[in-house]
């Protein structure tokens, strides 16, 4: 029992990125339960409020914090979710609400622009500017994909609509092929590749991509027995280990894109119909 | 031609959603509807028309492409609802001009809007998950096929029941194929000027039922835009999802319906005080969270269960607990739906 609520913590803490975030929160519920107050005959609908921005949200915080309640939550679903009840609460709006509850009770606009003030610099603070992430990058393009990765496919794409092809991406390329063509075919794709969910299946041809050095005659030996083959285009990296040169294996180079080389496998058919 | 793409997306993104909005108008308290609550409330019905038409062409098409009957059917569909809200509610329309009086505080606001939907379209955020999202988006919008291809490899696939009926993919999809442009083009830059506007206005409309004063809710979605700005201390919370992965449904769940569902709820208890026995709105609402994730589905009805459990302490009266299990009966179908498309 003592695990969960160590591990609740831990979610809770890492979901907010510390506690700065929560303790504005927490902060604000305790000042919307002073602020929202009406007289006689507004008591009715404030009672409503207070139920909607304080203590449902009270509740929930208190429900996610108890063991039965992460135990029934690990039977329902993915217990790695479990951190998506917190996005029940409604931090940023009481946050700003309260901040602004405090901006009109301010009396003269100065006062009022300082409040506003002071609660935007809290909630920067309290914060980490989002377009400065390491998963950030400038778009190159509408499609928000590397612009190489879409000219590496529409060199290998089929002219005839009917047709789609197989290729061998390396593992750094696979998310973006299908988002940008579904007329190319992958051996393997991101299940293969995503950290998460190593060890869970098997593919010859992603063991030897992902290998220190390729070895041409494994790789070759592996994609043309693929069952999701037969693979007609192999993308490999210009800086990547290989144990020889690619050509001496009978593929034939097509294209040089973005630091990669695109070869093609003369022994691989033209395509397989849709 | 752009020229035509971007009039069919003002067509199906603004013009379609509004007509939408202004029929569910009539289930709104008159001092309820504006602009913003019938665009806000447009897009979640608009969400959940989609969600009740395609559900069939998934379930019953499986292993055939069905996309394009999906598209044209929900085309017709979805304009024929929105041309009957112009047509009934047209003598509404001119009282939904806004006013932007005190003009400082709205400049402010639509200035933080701009400046997220500027730096969302010039900004490329990497995400696994969007390998299996637009994947599927495009894989509807290419071949035809809902859910029956890897989204990774393009081979053929077992349905994938857990993913599959939060078809927002499907839905996002279908404006591409409504506009002429790519599905990747849809999901990483069209869905930021749909899903960020739309979520801050649904936090407005929430924070309107406590700030009444007009410059008040300007300087409210100026804070809220910069809490969205600067939400990254945790890759976990709403605002880092809606900012850096706009296009997913749980993107949507968290940072659009999980705040809009503040509002519905406020305004079911004043119905629910004048008597109004039906829960309209929390019922139409019930589609579009299932379209945007299965599990936030689940996550809504906590929420809308607690708050009417404590509501029905506060009343004394176990009513509030049956008018919120009735609200949930299109929820409680689509968990039907979802067990049994698990088997």
């Amino acid at each position: 029992m003592t695990g969960i609520i160590r591990t609740s913590i831990d979610i809770f803490r890492e979901f907010g990125g510390g506690y700065g975030r929560w303790i504005l929160y927490f902060a604000a519920l305790i000042y919307l339960l002073y602020a929202l107050r009406g007289n006689e005959d507004e008591n009715e609908m404030y009672r409503e409020k207070r139920i909607i921005f304080i203590w449902t949200p009270l509740v929930i915080t208190l429900l996610f914090f108890l063991p039965p309640f992460y135990i029934l939550y690990s039977k329902v679903t993915d217990i790695s979710t479990y951190y998506r009840i917190l996005w029940l609460l409604p931090s940023e709006v009481t946050v700003c609400q309260a901040a602004v509850c405090l901006v009109e009770k301010a009396g003269k606009p100065v006062i009022k622009a300082a409040v506003a003030i002071a609660a935007c610099a809290l909630i920067i603070l309290t914060g980490k500017y989002t377009y400065d992430s390491d998963i950030a990058s400038r778009a190159e393009n509408p499609y928000h994909l590397p612009q190489y990765v879409m000219d590496i496919c529409d060199e290998i794409a089929p002219a005839d609509g009917r047709y789609e092809v197989c290729a061998v991406f390396p593992p750094e390329l696979v998310y973006y092929v299908r988002q940008y063509r579904t007329d190319i075919r992958l051996v393997y794709g991101r299940e293969m590749v995503e950290p998460a969910w190593a060890g869970e299946g098997y593919n010859g041809v992603y063991n030897e991509m992902a290998a220190p050095v390729i070895n041409m005659d494994s790789l070759l030996r592996e994609a043309r027995a693929s069952e999701r083959g037969p693979v007609k285009y192999y993308i490999l990296g210009n800086e990547r280990e290989i144990d020889r040169d690619p050509r001496e294996a009978g593929l034939i180079p097509q294209a040089e894109i973005g630091g990669y080389t695109v070869y093609r496998d003369p022994e691989a058919e033209a395509g397989t119909e849709f | 031609m752009i020229i035509f793409k971007l009039i069919s997306l003002i067509f199906w993104l603004g013009l379609i959603p509004f007509g939408i909005g202004l029929l569910v108008s009539l289930f709104l308290p008159e001092k309820e509807i504006s602009i913003l609550s019938v665009t806000v409330s447009g897009y979640m019905a608009y969400w959940s028309l989609f969600e009740i038409t395609a559900l069939p062409f998934l379930l019953l098409g499986k292993g055939v492409p069905v996309f394009d009957s999906l598209s044209a059917v929900f085309a017709v569909l979805s304009a024929m609802v929105s041309l009957s809200g112009y047509i009934l509610r047209r003598g509404k329309l001119r009282g939904l001009i806004p006013d932007i009086r005190p003009v400082f505080p709205a400049i402010l606001s639509f200035a933080v809007i701009a400046f997220i939907l500027v730096m969302n379209t010039r900004t490329a955020f990497f995400d696994g998950d969007e390998a299996y999202y637009t994947g599927q988006a495009l894989a509807a919008q290419q071949t035809g096929y809902l859910y029956y291809r890897s989204p990774y490899t393009g081979t053929w696939a077992y349905f994938d029941s857990r993913h599959a009926l939060a078809m927002l993919p499907v839905w996002e999809a279908f404006i591409g194929k409504m506009s002429g442009l790519h599905a990747a083009v849809i999901n990483h830059t069209v869905m930021s000027f749909v899903m960020i506007p739309l979520s801050m206005g649904a936090a407005a409309l929430a924070a309107g039922t406590v700030l009444k004063k007009r410059s008040s809710l300007c300087i409210f979605t100026a804070l809220y835009g910069a809490a969205l700005v600067f939400s990254r201390m945790s890759i976990y919370n709403r605002g880092t999802f809606l900012i850096t992965r706009t296009s997913q449904g749980k993107a949507a769940a968290a940072g659009f319906f999980m705040t809009l569902l503040l509002w519905l709820i406020f305004i079911s208890m004043e119905q629910y005080r004048e008597n109004r026995t039906f829960p309209l709105l929390l019922m139409l609402s019930g589609p579009a969270v299932g379209l945007f994730s299965s599990l936030a589905l689940l996550l809504c009805m906590m929420f809308l269960f607690t708050a009417f459990a404590l509501y029905a302490i506060l009343k004394k009266s176990l009513r509030p607990l049956i008018y919120a299990g009735l609200s949930c009966v299109p929820q409680f179908l689509y968990l039907l739906l979802y067990m049994g498309a698990g088997s």
